[in-house]
């Protein structure tokens, strides 16, 4: 079976971002702050739409946000 | 707490309190107490009235009430509720047939009552599972 894994760097993001509250990174990219808050504990896979404007928020690409690891396939 | 959140506490709480007042008269008080009707009105309506206090100002216009993972957990508690409807509805069906058998009937009054239970009822499951969602994080989309 594959043994499925994701990271993201949206924590460290927001502190390289002069400290950015996750209610203003929620702001930017249009979701509530529990959203933000769920995918920073890795609880919510964001939609592809979702993942492309947080990376964009902070000026980067999505891999660079978002990794997944897929080990086993 | 999001609004989502917030009116499903409010649909819980509202729920329940019908469900009380409903056991609480056709048990103790009897079905002809139009006072208990009264109690059971107001503490509905005061409850809905409470939405005005309950739902916060936005902290800035970029603020957003809603989003993608709100409607992925209130779509699975829909899913979900609609299944218990189903149980519900054939169990009520059913299990008198087996319990009273074929032949007995029941007063007319009856009716609007089960259906009115199977609102309250089916409201209280559907705010129930959206809170246990949040509670588990919302997790979703894998």
């Amino acid at each position: 079976m594959a043994n499925n894994e994701r990271k993201n760097q949206i924590r460290r993001l927001r502190f390289e971002n002069g400290e950015m509250t996750q209610q203003r990174l929620a702001d930017a990219a249009g979701v509530t702050r529990q959203t933000i808050l769920a995918i920073e504990a890795g609880k919510y896979a964001p939609s592809l739409p979702l993942a492309f404007r947080i990376a964009r928020t902070f000026g980067m690409r999505v891999e660079d946000v978002f990794q997944y690891s897929d080990e086993g396939s | 707490m999001n609004r989502a959140q917030k009116g499903a506490w409010l649909g819980l709480t509202v729920s329940v309190l019908l469900l009380l007042v409903w056991f609480f008269k056709s048990t103790v008080v009897g079905r002809r107490s139009w006072m208990l009707d009264l109690f059971g009105l107001l503490a509905v309506l005061g409850l809905t009235g409470s939405l005005l206090i309950f739902f916060r100002r936005k902290q800035s216009r970029a603020e957003v009430d809603s989003d993608e993972r709100d409607k992925l957990i209130s779509r699975r508690a829909l899913i979900a509720t609609y299944f218990f409807l189903w149980c519900l509805l054939i169990a009520i069906c059913v299990i008198p047939q087996f319990v009273i058998g074929q032949e007995h009937r029941i007063p007319l009054g009856v009716l609007p009552l089960v259906l009115f239970g199977i609102m309250i009822i089916c409201n209280l499951v559907y705010s129930a599972v959206i809170l246990v969602q949040y509670g588990r994080g919302g997790k979703g989309g894998e």
